[in-house]
């Protein structure tokens, strides 16, 4: 039987138990790690070491829980701040190769689309446009959760997924159109 | 693909589920960099060695040398509030000293 979040944080925090703490690492390093993914513009490598950096914040701070969100939502909180601390000492520069190859890429696969054509047409959105999107629409939070993860007023979280969404239709239409020009 | 059907398509795959990443040693890699487990032994140790360094602190700036004409001088309720106010401190930085142990190596 799969213990909750609760269980799990009680026996780390009281019992001292690090078997349970590694099971909430196990469970949510998928899902954290795909949102940071996201927001890192295709860097893996910042992503994990982001994701590796707030599990750990996060055990030190686990008695600290208030419990007043869920587990998976603090520790977003955390890896967000620490995404933001990570640029804000490194100002990152537009990665313009990436989306150059990102296009290529796609007019040579053909007009079908696919998910992949999606990651590949997010990188151009910027930051908050792609992380309000997969918040609300892949980890499936309100926009009033958004908000409140982001640190954003709720207007200007909808107005970040109605432009990025807008964004998206743009780019995919242009890059099927390019396809269908090509080939006359 | 129509704008219909672009938009129908983009909300779909907006909304799909990503797939399983996987772990890949990534938990075994957070587990090694908490801090190794401390035992309660050591934790005693610790926050014992912790007490007897203020203890040895309050001892050197204790004024020993007028400690009896100090408290002969010392009308009762004086003395209690001295006793009081120092054992009071002591107590605080043993405390301080044994929480911040335990939040450091536990």
């Amino acid at each position: 039987m799969e213990l909750g979040d609760e269980v799990l944080i009680e026996r780390a925090v009281k019992g001292r138990d690090r078997h349970a703490y590694s099971q909430l690492v196990l469970r949510y390093q998928s899902r954290l790690r795909q949102a940071l993914r996201q927001q890192c513009g295709g860097d893996h490598a910042l992503a994990d070491d982001i994701a590796q950096d707030a599990f750990i914040k996060a055990y030190h701070a686990l008695a600290g829980f208030k419990r007043q969100s869920a587990f998976f939502t603090w520790l977003y909180q955390i890896a967000r701040n620490s995404l933001m601390s990570h640029y804000r000492r490194n100002i990152p520069t537009p990665d313009s190769e990436l989306v150059e190859h990102s296009q290529a890429q796609l007019v040579s696969e053909g007009p079908a689309l696919n998910g992949r054509d999606l990651d590949r047409a997010m990188v151009q959105l910027s930051a908050p446009q792609r992380e309000a999107l997969h918040l609300t629409y892949r980890l499936g939070y309100s926009n009033e959760e958004a908000a409140q993860l982001m640190q954003l007023p709720l207007g200007t979280i909808k107005s970040h997924v109605l432009r990025g969404k807008t964004k998206l239709k743009t780019i995919l239409h242009d890059w099927q159109q390019e396809v269908c020009n090509e080939r006359g | 693909m129509s704008a219909d059907k672009l938009d129908a398509w983009l909300e779909q795959t907006l909304a799909a589920q990503e797939p399983y990443l996987d772990d890949d040693g990534f938990t075994a890699g957070v587990m090694a960099s908490l801090p190794a487990p401390v035992s309660r032994r050591q934790l005693w140790l610790a926050n014992l060695s912790v007490g007897l360094v203020v203890a040895l602190l309050v001892a050197l700036v204790f004024p020993w040398g007028n400690l009896i004409s100090v408290l002969t001088g010392l009308g009762d309720r004086a003395w209690l509030t001295l006793a009081a106010a120092v054992s009071g401190v002591f107590t605080t930085a043993v405390l301080a000293g044994g929480y911040w142990s335990y939040q450091r190596w536990s």
